[in-house]
């Protein structure tokens, strides 16, 4: 089966002032529709940046990437942008809502740029439903800031599958939350990945997490040590 | 117009920073709007003015020559007397030689007290001719001006000016009643419509506060001369027209017919006493000056709207620093660059919009507000509303831009580590 993420020979370089500095050395990976991942490393080994890039918020300086076969790196802003928005959605460890929104309104901002999904489900009764789904219904009309952490990062799961993509990435997302909300948190990733077939690929520093996902990407120094 | 509705709901997540963004161009606007309000009033004020002395006229004032107006100013115990001016003489030498000039109309202002009713006034009387009311264009509301008969007759009959029959009679008609002008008797048999105040300064400025005598009877009845009375002393002061109009058949002739009338009169007066206008030409004069004076308002009104620009400028930048997260969100959302631009550039518009609808209220309520104090009609140019509402909405655009450019080209990685 053909991977749903493939990369070759990909390298991520940053111009700074006392020289360019190599945050990615020539990656090689690819990444199958289903598949739970996650990548780890030290600060600075460049899990962000493999993160980032895959979710096509940075470009690679040399090799390709391919999305569902198709090579990213000639398309242009508006291509990418849109791919981007349908097929990805993001989880970060700051969640990243809009505090002057209620929670509906929160996930609904992700329909903003790349429309519905699709399946005919009215948008507004699709935010409601994911909302139920990661167990906030007794939140509706709440403001992020009358939320729990935990809660916060659930609104953005529930934000990050509105459109319906097939990559889930979420960068550190048990980073602000404690023991047992980080755990809720990931078991709702797992099931993205087990009962819907999503790829999720999941940066952490937390290694017992990263032994319960099925692949673990090691990182060191922008290159990949363990795959 | 989903933008416009995004960008709106953008600008209300954050009430108190859009407001003060909004206000440069909310002051911006309402002083464009005011400054043109008060420019157009003055404008009309004195076209207004202009026209009602005649465009199709010209003007020949008599004018007090110096040495008398000394004489005036001297303390003496002496009598005295003196003549200048135009006189009825020069008034027939216009009339037959200078071509083209369809009516001369002469008028002779008398200082005499006008009682009606016991109430003692002060209106303006003016000696003139049948002519008069079609030269001025200064119509007739009741009763009739007077005629070619009155002034043969030497009649003791007068027409009130519009506030003189008020003033005189507020709660009668005028007409068939009596007023005592200087001690003598005068039928009222006309009331004038109004006409409001000309360009001419003293004492016929103002033709609807004026009693209008036939001509021949100003001097039947009240003789040649002015009688000035001082302690023990006598000034009298012979002038028998103050000023004669000259109805010209068209205003191509104006320049000429005024350069004749100059000629003719210098050559018969040996004292500079005759002063030769054309209201045209002040209204021309007038408009060359207003052109400067509209340049320099346009001037100060972009100067408002580009310290507003600035305004909503830094405020966007202040905006886009703050909403650096937000910026990476929507990124990562699926934002295109473009989208990005047109986010912000769709909040600035919005902004200078509503700004500006609220800066025209502003200023016309201010217009409104100074129009009160001032006692003058408020006047708007029509063109001044849509003008500042364009105005600001390209204010907002052009300021708008850096920052969304700026929000656009920023790294989406960079902006989502912002927590």
């Amino acid at each position: 089966m053909d991977p749903l993420i493939r990369l070759q020979e990909v390298r991520k370089t940053y111009a700074m002032p006392g020289g360019d500095v190599q945050a990615l050395k020539g990656i090689d990976l690819e990444f199958h529709e289903g598949e739970f991942t996650s990548i780890v490393g030290t600060s600075g080994s460049g899990k962000s940046t493999l993160l980032y890039l895959l979710g096509l918020l940075t470009e690679p300086s040399d090799g390709v990437y391919w999305f569902r076969g198709r090579q990213t790196d000639v398309m242009d802003d508006l291509e990418r942008s849109r791919l981007r928005g349908r097929e990805i959605g993001f989880v970060f460890q700051s969640f990243h809502l809009v505090p002057q929104l209620d929670i509906e309104r929160n996930v609904l901002l992700a329909a903003r740029y790349a429309g519905a999904p699709g399946n005919g489900v009215p948008l507004e009764r699709r935010a409601t439903e994911l909302l139920e789904r990661v167990g906030l219904s007794h939140r509706f009309g709440h403001r992020p800031v009358e939320l729990s952490n935990g809660e916060m990062q659930r609104v953005a799961i529930a934000r990050a599958l509105l459109t319906g993509p097939s990559l889930i990435l979420a960068d550190e997302p048990t980073g602000n939350l404690d023991e047992e909300n980080g755990a809720h948190v990931f078991e709702l990733l797992t099931s993205l990945s087990n009962d819907e077939g999503k790829t999720v690929i999941m940066v952490t520093h937390d290694m017992q997490l990263a032994e319960k996902s099925r692949r673990v990407v090691r990182l060191r120094n922008g290159e990949v040590i363990e795959s | 117009m989903k933008l416009l509705v995004e960008a709106w709901q953008n600008l209300m997540l954050h009430k108190t920073r859009s407001g003060l963004a909004a206000l440069g161009i909310i002051f911006g606007v309402a002083s464009v709007i005011c400054m043109l309000s008060i420019s157009e009033v003055a404008r009309q004020d004195v076209i207004g003015r202009m026209q009602r002395m005649g465009l199709n006229n010209v003007i020949v004032d008599s004018v007090k020559p110096e040495r008398i107006r000394r004489r005036e100013r001297q303390e003496s115990d002496e009598s005295w007397s003196a003549r200048y001016g135009v006189t009825r003489t020069d008034l027939e030498i216009l009339a037959d030689n200078v071509p083209v000039v369809e009516a001369v109309v002469p008028m002779r202002v008398l200082f005499k007290d006008v009682v009606a009713n016991l109430h003692v006034s002060d209106i303006t009387v003016v000696g003139t001719t049948p002519g008069y009311a079609d030269v001025m264009e200064h119509a007739v509301a009741s009763g009739r001006f007077l005629s070619p008969v009155d002034g043969a007759k030497a009649d003791p009959v007068c027409v009130l000016g519009h506030t003189a029959a008020r003033e005189l009679f507020p709660l009668q008609s005028p007409l068939g009643e009596v007023v005592k002008i200087g001690g003598i008797h005068f039928d009222v048999v006309g009331v004038m419509d109004r006409k409001g105040q000309t360009g001419s300064g003293g004492l016929l400025a103002d033709p609807d506060r004026a009693a209008y005598v036939p001509f021949e009877t100003s001097f039947a009845r009240f003789g040649r001369m002015q009688v000035r009375l001082g302690q023990g002393t006598q000034e009298m002061t012979e002038l028998e027209v103050n000023r004669a109009v000259l109805r010209v058949a068209s205003s191509d002739q104006l320049l000429p017919v005024a350069q004749i009338a100059e000629n003719l009169l210098e050559r018969r007066h040996d004292q500079e006493d005759v002063a030769v206008t054309v209201p045209f030409e002040l209204l021309s004069e007038h408009e060359k000056a207003e052109r400067i004076f509209r340049w320099v308002m346009a001037s100060l009104a972009a100067i408002s709207l580009l310290v507003g620009g600035v305004g909503i400028m830094n405020i966007m930048l202040a905006n886009m620093a703050e909403r650096r997260s937000e910026i990476g969100l929507r990124r990562a959302l699926g934002a295109t660059r473009a989208e990005i631009v047109s986010l912000f550039v769709g909040e600035s518009t919005v902004l200078c919009l509503l700004g500006g609808a609220l800066g025209m209220a502003v200023g016309a309520a201010l217009a409104q507000a100074i129009g009160a104090l001032a006692q003058w009609e408020v006047v708007y140019q029509p063109l001044s509303f849509p003008f500042a509402l364009g105005v600001s909405v390209l204010t907002g655009l052009a300021f708008g831009t850096l920052p969304a450019v700026k929000a656009a080209r920023l790294d989406p990685v960079l902006a989502l580590r912002v927590e």
